[in-house]
């Protein structure tokens, strides 16, 4: 029986079966936006000459690095269901605190940097913990906590950016390994770590699940306060990594850093793939729709479009992109 | 004969794999049309097709003598054609009454929804079907029986020609279903067609004036039912005879391996005590709302509890969460397959592992191939029918599903299970391999707590029986001293 | 199906198509780009330039951009590429690098932030092009400042004040997020002020150097002063929220309100003030002049001439007496 079946599959009805296709899980989720973004490089590739060179795609690469950190943090979260509106501001207090804490208090770089993402770090174990063990919606408490890390970092730096760092440190930020900029490499292992933990090991799997029914993961003798505590400390880990090296790469602490970039994240994440509502997506979808908004804000730069309409065409997109996946979602 | 439904070879696919092959089917005024057939065989799918939930590939629906537009499922709803999902469909928020009529709501001379009105015409609809059920009381705060009926209720306010049932008796109560004959009776005097689907081939000896198999996507027999029986009509659905209905029991329990004390809850459960034997089934009777489910959540960790001791191999052990449980080997399958049995939007292979994905963990990460491999024996000893263990849940027939939820608690290789209806919604050729797996695990040495509202199921499956009512044991009973009469009254607390 | 193979097949069919493409433009488009450079022989006929701003919804930055714009799309037949930094130091910065990657042979920079911005400087220097900061400077190793003499405007405002209260009354201050052109204005006038010991500030507001934040702001110092003569901020916007918050209080003629920028709008209403409340003031600055003076010293830069390291561009106070003839 089931071997008829398999070999049914190849055969028979071709007319909507491709939708079908795709919608299901062993057809990657991400493939729209694989197809999204050969599409755009195609179309900018023939309208910008600049658009397909070395020096731009490692340009693009650097310039993408921190969304799809903070989008790889983002993809646990919706995963589960859950929504992180506080990354953008603990990029903002991480970047503060580690150049105030070289700059002012005079500590080593390292130091400094272990220190900083741990305190950007507390602000997602505070998510966390409030999450998993209130019934406070995540929107909510992001929200909250989105004013109180933002806050904290206006006070902390009295409003006005830290600068003076050493060049040692903003090789964070602004430095090569080969021909590759190190931002680009610290996303790549991030990247990498983080889908082999989406998809080989038991956490990855209960965040998924939990996504989609929380009271069968609850009987499946699985916590999913720990789960929930966990995914919002690696969010707001991957925020403060990010504040760290935007910190290295501006040369300063900026406490009005990373206004918006939870909108960034979040579409980045919902163009590639990963489903709103929970329960399924990929880290390499991820990144692919990090890359697609980079390349809107890129490739708009390269043609030469006005700066208003960059933002409608970026709306545009990403609107769109959520459209086509929900269309094809509702088909089932 | 005067036909209101004829589908014409209707077929359908998903994936490329047929669903439904040439299927033709049609139904009579006033009569009640039994379509039956082993899980997955598409019964579902021909009635969503019929609704308008799915679109056919090809085929014919003439409804009324008129073509039916099927684009919209509000359309066929307006048609006068109701369909009673087996997955239920009501919005749980919402009281009786708003969602009966949900999106049809009377509306008073300012515009407003006029409650009063919709209260008292719902109050009139549940009267004739005799349930006693507030209009104002919350969907999710009723008994799955009573969301059954209030489902009945919405069919019978679009005042349809045509109702579709599917499997609604998997989840009543004898009472209840007394009550649902009576109902599709007068629906049927009053020139109302059902179609009736279930698993049950009693009910449809009782209830059905024809029955149709359907074997495999395909329609093999449509016959009255006073010609056949129902060997025949099993024959029809799985191509051969069953001669036995359980299989026999031969392990002999040994040591008491499980034993609880005075496990009590506030208005759920008082004073509960019993013990469970290494390689013992032990079913639980008992009428709904007895506390059969509520006192194997609370032994479990998944509600709270009042007082209680719990004894595994002699030792005190503390339950505070189902992860206690599943960490000291016990584990539950809950009565609730959809809302905590099964993840829908996870695939087949996720969902078998989920509980126990350390079994195929090396170090920290999992082993495909060894997921795959033990995943595809689960697939085929319980026969889930589906091309690929990557198949989303979602996308099983409720049978199947179920059976993944059944794959899901044997793969965590618990030492005492706690079943929880285990055979609701699976074909009768299924149960007895589902039958045959049990007796397998208490072979090896594990014990099983079976939860079952079917008595004969109970009966033929158990070593032992407690029986409960009203939140107490009202009796235990011992296989060679079991019988149908005794379980009923002790379960309606005539005894005990 | 799409497996792991026949994505990567895929990709890689689509970078060559793309690259054999990309080249194919480049070798149209790139001809006609040389084309056009060598028509008439001026010097820095054809020049790329770019544009920065902090942000671009201010009117202000409008008229620098269209004077920039003119000479280097009119005058030099070359082409201006503008970006919205969105007072984002890092899509700034992201935006400038898209820049580089252009070609662009001369860069304006109007700093989201003036430390920031530093690392915006040095990717430009790398890449040998000369930066001009206009209204807004930078640290790091920019080629030359030109902005407003900002200090000044603050100082007339100050002065302004004093005349008309004759020396002696209560004002508020609405600030703006310190960049260096708002930190001047702000100590011009606080450090003139300090002058009139008759005249005291009473309270110190930031409204983000915008009309909505400021009328907020200034709702609340409302609240809390019985009694204010004038009120000072640090730019236009800023200056007509404060009209707006002291309008929707009943407090419309009380005290008069000063501004810095001469904005079209502001200056009009200036210009119809009769009461001598409200807006009264701004110390108008011209952004067109500062535009056209960056890109004639960018060029100078570009012939390796020695250039100062500051510019000031004068400021003009605008009053209802010489608002009507006043426009950017
Ligand atoms: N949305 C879907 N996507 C893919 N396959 C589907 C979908 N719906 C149904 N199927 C497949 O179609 C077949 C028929 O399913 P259907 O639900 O009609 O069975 P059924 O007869 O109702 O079984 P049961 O008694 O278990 O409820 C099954 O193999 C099922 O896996
Ligand atoms: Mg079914």
């Amino acid at each position: 029986m089931d071997l008829e079946l398999t070999q049914k599959i190849s055969s028979s009805d071709k007319k909507n079966s491709f939708f079908e296709k795709i919608n299901n899980s062993y057809y990657k989720p991400e493939i729209y936006a694989v197809i999204g973004l050969i599409l755009l490089s195609i179309a900018l590739s023939i309208a910008s000459p600049y658009f397909f060179t070395s020096r731009n795609m490692i340009n693009l690469a650097r310039q993408v690095s921190l969304n799809a950190i903070i989008a790889t943090g983002m993809t646990f979260v919706i995963l589960t269901g859950g929504i992180d509106l506080s990354v953008g501001s603990i990029v903002a207090f991480t970047g503060t605190l580690i150049a105030g804490f070289i700059v002012n208090s005079g500590m080593s770089p390292v130091l400094a940097s272990i220190l900083g993402l741990a305190l950007g770090t507390s602000f997602g174990v505070f998510n966390g913990l409030v999450i998993s063990n209130t019934k406070i919606p995540p929107i909510i408490v992001t929200l909250g906590t989105m004013s109180m890390a933002r806050g904290a970092a206006l006070l902390y730096t009295g409003g006005s950016p830290i600068a003076g760092l050493s060049a040692g440190f903003k090789f964070i930020g602004r430095g090569y390994l080969g021909a590759i900029p190190v931002p680009v490499w610290i996303m790549v292992l991030i990247l990498a770590v983080a889908s082999v933990v989406l998809n080989k090991t038991k956490f990855g799997r209960h965040v998924c699940a939990l996504g989609d029914n929380e009271e069968t993961v609850r009987l499946s003798g699985i916590s999913v306060k720990a789960i929930k505590m966990k995914i919002y400390m690696i969010t707001g880990f991957m925020s403060a990594i990010a504040g760290l090296i935007l910190a290295a790469r501006l040369g300063s602490g900026q406490p009005l850093a990373g206004e918006g970039w939870e909108l960034d994240a979040i579409a980045a994440t919902v163009v590639g793939g990963t489903d709103i509502m929970g329960g399924r997506g990929t880290i390499i979808g991820t990144l692919i729709g990090a890359f697609i908004i980079g390349i809107i804000n890129n490739g708009l730069n390269l043609l030469n479009v006005s700066p208003y309409l960059q933002l409608v065409v970026k709306g545009a997109v990403i609107v769109g992109a959520v459209f086509v996946r929900s269309g094809v979602v509702k088909r089932k | 004969m005067d036909n209101i439904l004829e589908m014409k070879n209707i077929n359908k696919s998903f994936f490329g794999v047929r669903a439904l092959k040439s299927v033709s089917l049609e139904i009579r005024r006033g009569e009640v049309h039994c379509l039956i057939g082993e899980n997955g065989a598409g019964k579902s799918t021909l009635m969503k097709i019929l609704s308008g939930a799915y679109q056919r590939d090809s085929g014919e629906i003439v409804f009324n003598g008129k073509p039916l537009d099927t684009s919209s499922t509000l359309q066929v709803q307006q048609e006068g054609i109701s369909i009673i999902y087996q997955e239920f469909n009501l919005a749980s928020v919402l009281s009786v009454a708003e969602n009966i009529f949900m999106g049809r709501e009377p509306l008073n001379k300012f515009g407003m929804i006029d409650k009063e009105k919709m209260y008292a015409d719902t109050q009139e609809i549940l009267d004739k079907l005799g349930v006693e059920v507030s209009p104002k009381a919350l969907v999710n705060k009723l008994s799955v029986a009573e969301q059954q009926f209030v489902e009945i209720a919405k069919a019978l306010s679009f005042g349809a020609k045509l109702i579709v049932m599917d499997e609604p008796s998997a989840t009543l109560t004898p009472k209840e279903l007394e009550r649902l004959f009576a109902v599709i009776y007068d629906l049927k005097m009053k020139g109302v067609s059902i179609i009736y689907i279930s698993h049950h081939l009693d009910e449809l000896i009782e209830i059905g004036d024809r029955v149709t198999v359907l074997r495999d996507g395909e329609n093999v027999a449509t016959d009255d039912v006073d010609k056949i029986d129902k060997d025949q009509i099993i024959r029809w659905m799985v191509g051969r005879d069953l001669t036995n209905s359980y299989p026999p029991r031969t392990v002999t329990p040994g040591e008491k391996v499980l034993e609880v004390k005075k496990l009590s809850s506030e208005g759920v459960l008082k004073d509960i005590n019993f013990s469970l034997y290494k390689g013992e089934i032990l079913g639980v009777a008992g009428l709904v709302g007895a506390g059969r489910t509520e006192l194997v959540r609370a032994l479990y960790g998944a509600d709270p509890k009042d007082t209680g001791e719990i004894y595994l191999n002699k030792q005190l052990i503390n339950v505070d969460s189902p992860k206690d449980s599943i960490d000291h080997g016990i584990g539950l399958l809950p009565e609730d397959r959809k809302q905590q049995g099964v993840v829908l939007g996870q695939s087949i292979k996720n969902n078998i592992t989920l509980a126990k994905i350390d079994k195929i963990t090396k170090k920290i990460l999992i082993d495909n191939g060894q997921e795959r491999r033990e995943v595809q024996q689960y697939i085929e000893s319980l026969g889930v029918k589906t091309p690929s263990q990557e198949m989303l849940a979602r996308n099983l027939s409720g049978g199947n599903q179920q059976k993944v939820v059944l794959a899901k608690w044997m793969f965590t290789n618990s030492n005492i299970l706690i079943f929880d209806e285990p055979t609701r919604g699976i074909d009768v050729g299924a149960k007895y391999e589902i039958y045959e797996l049990m007796n397998k695990l208490t072979e090896q040495g594990k014990s099983i707590i079976m939860i079952s509202s079917e008595l004969p199921e109970i009966i033929g499956m158990s070593d032992r029986v407690l029986v409960m009512h009203k939140g107490r044991i009202s009796s235990v009973y011992d296989r060679t001293e079991l019988s149908q009469e005794k379980i009923m009254k002790s379960a309606a607390g005539e005894v005990g | 199906m799409f497996n792991k193979k026949g994505m990567v097949l895929i990709l890689a069919m689509v970078l060559v198509f793309a690259l054999t493409v990309n080249a194919g433009a480049w070798w149209i488009f790139g001809g006609d780009d040389k084309q056009e450079k060598n028509t008439t022989g001026k010097p820095h006929e054809g020049i790329k330039v770019g544009i920065t701003f902090m942000t671009t919804d201010n009117p202000f930055f409008k008229a620098m951009e269209d004077a920039v714009r003119e000479e280097v799309e009119g005058n030099l037949n070359g082409t201006l590429l503008v970006s919205n930094g969105q007072h984002d130091a890092a899509k700034q910065l992201a935006d400038v690098e898209d820049m580089i990657v252009q070609g662009i042979e001369l860069l304006l920079l109007n700093p989201v932030d003036y430390e920031a911005s530093e690392s915006i400087v040095a990717a430009a220097k790398e890449a040998g092009i000369p930066v001009v900061c206009v209204d807004g400077d930078s640290i790091g190793d920019r080629d030359i400042f030109i902005a407003s003499n900002n200090y000044k405007a603050g100082v007339i405002n100050a002065e302004y004040v004093n005349e008309r209260l004759n020396g002696k009354g209560k004002v508020v201050v609405i600030n703006g997020n310190p960049v260096s052109a708002v930190r001047n204005r702000y100590n011009g006038f606080m450090e003139t002020i300090k002058k009139y010991p008759g005249i005291e500030v009473v309270a110190e507001q930031n409204g983000n150097g915008k009309k909505a934040d400021s009328m907020e702001v200034m709702e609340n110092i409302l609240q809390a002063q019985p009694k204010i003569d004038a009120v000072f901020a640090i730019n236009d916007p800023s200056a007509l929220g404060v009209v707006a918050a002291a309008q929707s209080a009943g407090r419309a003629d009380e005290f008069f309100v000063m501004g810095v920028d001469g904005a079209p709008n502001a200056v009009e209403v200036i210009a119809n003030n009769e009461t001598g409340m409200g807006m009264a003031a701004t110390a108008a600055q011209e952004p067109a002049k500062i535009g056209k003076l960056g890109v004639e010293y960018g060029l100078m830069l570009l012939d390796g001439k020695v250039v100062p390291d500051e510019l000031p561009v004068p400021v003009k106070l605008i009053t209802s007496e010489n608002a009507a003839s006043f426009s950017w």
